[in-house]
């Protein structure tokens, strides 16, 4: 008994110690206070009668950005800011029936001829800033208007010969394939047997 | 901050519970700490190999410390798609070197499903299994509903926290004794402590054989896995 308190406690000590010396790319919660001044002026026009409103901080080691997600009018917003806090980009979540037929029927046949088979996890509707003045893609993402300069950012599991992966694949209004970028697919083997 | 309120939240959880069941004349409490290693055999195929012990630390109404039982188990897991699996599950409990118990050989199969619709997942499993001692066979049918999240930010990363809270009902039949309904309630605190790496922490409280002899468990749980 002893000796296994020993081996238990000695395991954890080397872990806290290994984990602090690797650089990653993180992800947290942070509060309004520490986002920068310029981003909430921007955005607080668009904040009223909000649900669930979260501020996260993004690092990569290299750069970090800022994102600001709630709820408004039953839509899951996410608008992300680089790391002076100039709006990048604004996202909401939609459905398949949300799309175009035609935009639809392009997106699906690019992803029934590059996976076969494949299943939606998430689908995005996205403004880019791209120029335009922050104020203007705010206004037009607000209202939900379908432009000819809107991408839809999907997330899509895939069996390749990895196994079940998940990539995040990036169409214009047309349902023109524009990026495709695998991610990482999160372990849970902690979860399953216990 | 969320992680905080969380924090506090399980914490009076558990509390106000072992308040409640240390005034049990039928309550049993354990520490069961356990490893487990992980790895892939294949893209969709994978092994899971663990060890575990169960200590007495409260039974016959005295505080106490000794081993119950110890607990080798391997898992096969199949995924069938991203986010559904089987799998099939050996276990051999080691009882009567320490307490004079019935050794067990458990079979075991297994369904998960899970769903992820924002930050929080969630998971439902079904397992089947047989337990076989030298004195019978007895067949269990388990529903397990779990739900897991980072508790800090959207996703998991090094060095973060995150909870995983299940709840279990449990039926047990075996041939000239009486069915056995149990539940489980588990909360578990976590750490991703580098890629390969989780430790967690965590309370079960049990009801077992619910309709005949109540009896009241408690669980203190430590878990170190490895995923390679």
């Amino acid at each position: 008994m002893r000796l296994t308190t020993c081996t238990v406690i000695f395991l954890l000590l080397t872990n806290v110690f290994c984990f602090g010396q690797k650089k990653q790319e993180r992800e947290f919660r942070i509060d309004k206070e520490e986002l920068p001044q310029s981003i909430l002026p921007v955005l607080s026009h668009h904040l009223n009668n909000v649900k669930r409103l979260r501020f996260y901080k993004e690092l990569d080691g290299k750069k970090s950005s800022y994102e600001v997600k709630f709820k408004k009018d039953k839509l899951f917003y996410s608008v992300e800011f680089d790391e002076n806090g100039a709006l990048e980009d604004v996202e909401f979540i939609i459905r398949e029936n949300d799309i175009p037929q035609e935009t639809l029927n392009s997106i699906n046949n690019h992803l029934l001829k590059t996976y076969g088979k494949f299943r939606i996890k998430k689908i995005q509707q996205q403004y880019l800033k791209n120029g335009t003045d922050a104020k203007t893609v705010l206004r037009n993402a607000f209202q939900n208007l379908i432009l000819p300069e809107i991408n839809y950012e999907m997330v899509i599991a895939v069996k390749d010969k990895e196994g079940y992966g998940e990539y995040e694949v990036t169409f214009d209004s047309n349902g023109q394939h524009l990026l495709t970028r695998k991610s990482a697919a999160p372990k849970y083997d902690h979860v399953l047997f216990q | 901050m969320s992680f905080s309120n969380n924090f506090l939240v399980g914490m009076l959880w558990v509390c106000l519970g072992w308040g409640t069941l240390y005034a049990q004349e039928n309550l049993t409490a354990y520490w069961q700490p356990s490893a487990a290693v992980n790895y892939a055999v294949s893209e969709i195929y994978s092994h899971n190999f663990s060890l575990q012990n169960r200590n007495y630390i409260f039974d016959d109404e005295e505080t106490q410390l000794s081993v119950r039982q110890l607990d080798l188990v391997h898992f096969s897991n199949l995924k069938v798609q991203d986010n559904q699996s089987i799998a099939l599950g050996v276990l051999y409990r080691f009882r009567e070197t320490f307490y004079g118990g019935a050794n067990e050989l458990r079979l075991t199969q297994q369904y998960n499903i899970t769903s992820k619709p924002f930050v929080v997942r969630y998971g439902h499993r079904l397992r089947t299994e047989q337990r076989i001692t030298s004195v019978r066979v007895t067949h269990r049918f388990r529903y397990r509903f779990t739900l897991d999240l980072p508790l800090k930010g959207e996703k998991l990363d090094v060095g973060e926290p995150y909870l995983v809270s299940n709840m279990e009902s449990l039926l047990s039949v075996a041939k000239e004794k009486q069915p056995q309904y149990d539940a489980r309630f588990t909360l578990h605190l976590g750490w991703k402590l580098s890629e390969q790496m989780k430790l967690q922490l965590g309370v079960e409280y049990r009801t077992e054989d619910i309709a005949q002899d109540l009896q009241h468990v408690l669980f203190f749980l430590s878990a170190l896995n490895v995923s390679l």
